[in-house]
């Protein structure tokens, strides 16, 4: 399992996090940890496991950051979006989402497909509706939307 | 123990499912008998309005009682705790009848160990074992390119990962805590890697057959008893946070139970630790989260013979 990997970006006031690999007991968030710009954003897309303890490590490094920036949890996987909604901390109080993945399955294809939403996109949360790229029949959405969407509930 | 099996429930249709299902493994079911005339060593069956209605029920063996569940995990946990419960069945699973079933023959022929109740003779398997905590992520990885997850959702794989992972890691670091702590060693970070003596290993095995796909971890400590289980999984379910402490962050079992659609404690005390987890074949992410989870804990009592599968 690739051990996770940080990729920075300052530009000006704004920091970009984009994160590789497993969050787990060996990550080390030391690189970004004490930085302080004003608006932070973390690209969770990569991200292709996290066990208890890489929980345990994130909420350690989220409540270090200053609480004056901004930040934003972008591209956030399915495993991600379950421990946002699943454990508490996880997800910084004040912090936005910007953007996710939401399972969605096309019944005459057969076949499920992670689709990138933004946040914004989904109003009192309830699923936008999306066609399959390969039919172009309706998908369902593939989650229970109360508990999916929970996290928004959060923001 | 013998075949007779009381039922209390509601349902007349679920009862008559799980007869069907019954018969196959010649066991006679009685709905809603004179709880009286059943021994105390008869297995029961019941739900949980009639588990909080019915006195009697309360005085079943906790090994000898099922109990049919439509109520959300945490509520089960609940339960779980309230009533001392080992083995609760999600009711809104497509095959509770033939879960339920199988769990009791496991009850009543008493050979607690492997999966040979839970898959078909169908069934493939990959076998790993591991003495130390370095590379067991690429082995798990590797053992589950073996199988064919096109029937199932698109996420399985990742699941058996984080449950394998964390049980393995349990089972390395919490496994040997007792002895270490006897021989005054501090109990080990997770970061530093930790290596099993002579014949302490830890096995994990993935097998998949047309129902689903399991995961069994095993290891010879014997240290996950019923208490520690249920208090763990209560704790997290209440507060949602981990824990800091060295050995681990107190949520892998959580997640190992939320990730399961089947959890499964097979254990003897100081003697070996069995979780297997199961994922029912299942095309929709949406049902397999629908799916109320199923616990069952079972122990092997010292003195017992050890009966292996």
């Amino acid at each position: 399992m690739k051990r996770l990997a940080i990729n920075k970006q300052i530009l000006q006031d704004e920091l970009h996090v984009e994160l590789i690999g497993s969050i787990d007991e060996d990550s080390d968030f030391k690189e970004v940890q004490g930085l302080a710009q004003k608006s932070i954003s973390f690209d969770f897309k990569e991200v292709n496991m996290i066990n208890s303890c890489g929980i345990r490590e994130w909420i350690k490094f989220i409540e270090s950051m200053p609480e004056k920036s901004t930040i934003t949890y972008n591209n956030c996987p399915q495993i991600i979006i379950e421990q946002i909604n699943m454990v508490h901390g996880f997800f910084r109080k004040g912090a936005t989402i910007g953007s996710f993945y939401a399972p969605y399955f096309c019944e005459s294809c057969q076949k499920e497909s992670k689709e990138h939403l933004k946040a914004i996109d989904v109003k009192n949360r309830k699923a936008p509706k999306i066609e399959c790229p390969k039919c172009g029949s309706e998908m369902d959405f593939d989650a229970i939307e109360s508990q999916y969407f929970s996290f928004l509930g959060k923001v | 123990m013998n075949n007779d099996v009381a039922v209390f429930l509601k349902s007349k249709t679920v009862f008559d499912e799980l007869k069907r299902e019954a018969e196959k493994k010649d066991f006679t079911l009685h709905l809603n008998p004179d709880i009286g005339k059943f021994r105390k060593d008869h297995i029961v069956i019941c739900d949980i309005e009639s588990l909080e209605k019915e006195e009697d029920l309360k005085d079943i063996k906790k090994d000898h009682l099922y109990v049919l569940s439509d109520h959300n995990n945490e509520e089960n946990i609940n339960y779980i705790q309230k009533y001392h419960l080992q083995h609760v069945v999600g009711h809104n699973a497509e095959t509770y009848a033939n879960e339920l079933v199988s769990h009791l023959a496991k009850s009543l022929e008493g050979k607690i160990w492997g999966f040979d109740h839970y898959l078909k003779e169908d069934a493939v398997s990959k076998v790993i074992s591991l003495s130390d905590s370095k590379h067991t992520n690429e082995m798990v990885k590797e053992a589950l390119s073996h199988f064919d997850f096109k029937d199932y959702f698109n996420s399985p794989m990742e699941y058996i990962q984080v449950m394998a992972n964390e049980l393995i890691s349990n089972s390395l670091y919490k496994g040997p805590n007792r002895r270490r702590e006897s021989q005054g060693i501090t109990k080990p970070d997770r970061k530093i890697p930790v290596y099993l003596k002579g014949a302490d290993l830890i096995q994990a095995t993935v097998a998949m057959d047309s129902q689903g796909v399991a995961l069994s971890v095993q290891d010879s400590f014997g240290g996950l008893s019923y208490d520690v289980l249920v208090q763990s999984l209560k704790r997290s379910f209440d507060e949602k946070t981990p824990l800091e402490k060295k050995d681990g962050a107190g949520l892998g079992l959580y997640l190992t139970f939320l990730h399961s659609n089947q959890f499964i404690v097979n254990y003897r005390e100081n003697f070996r630790t069995e979780v297997i987890c199961i994922i029912e074949r299942n095309k929709r992410y949406k049902n397999y989260k629908e799916r109320i989870r199923s616990f069952h804990f079972f122990q092997e009592v010292s003195g017992e013979k050890t009966r292996d599968k």
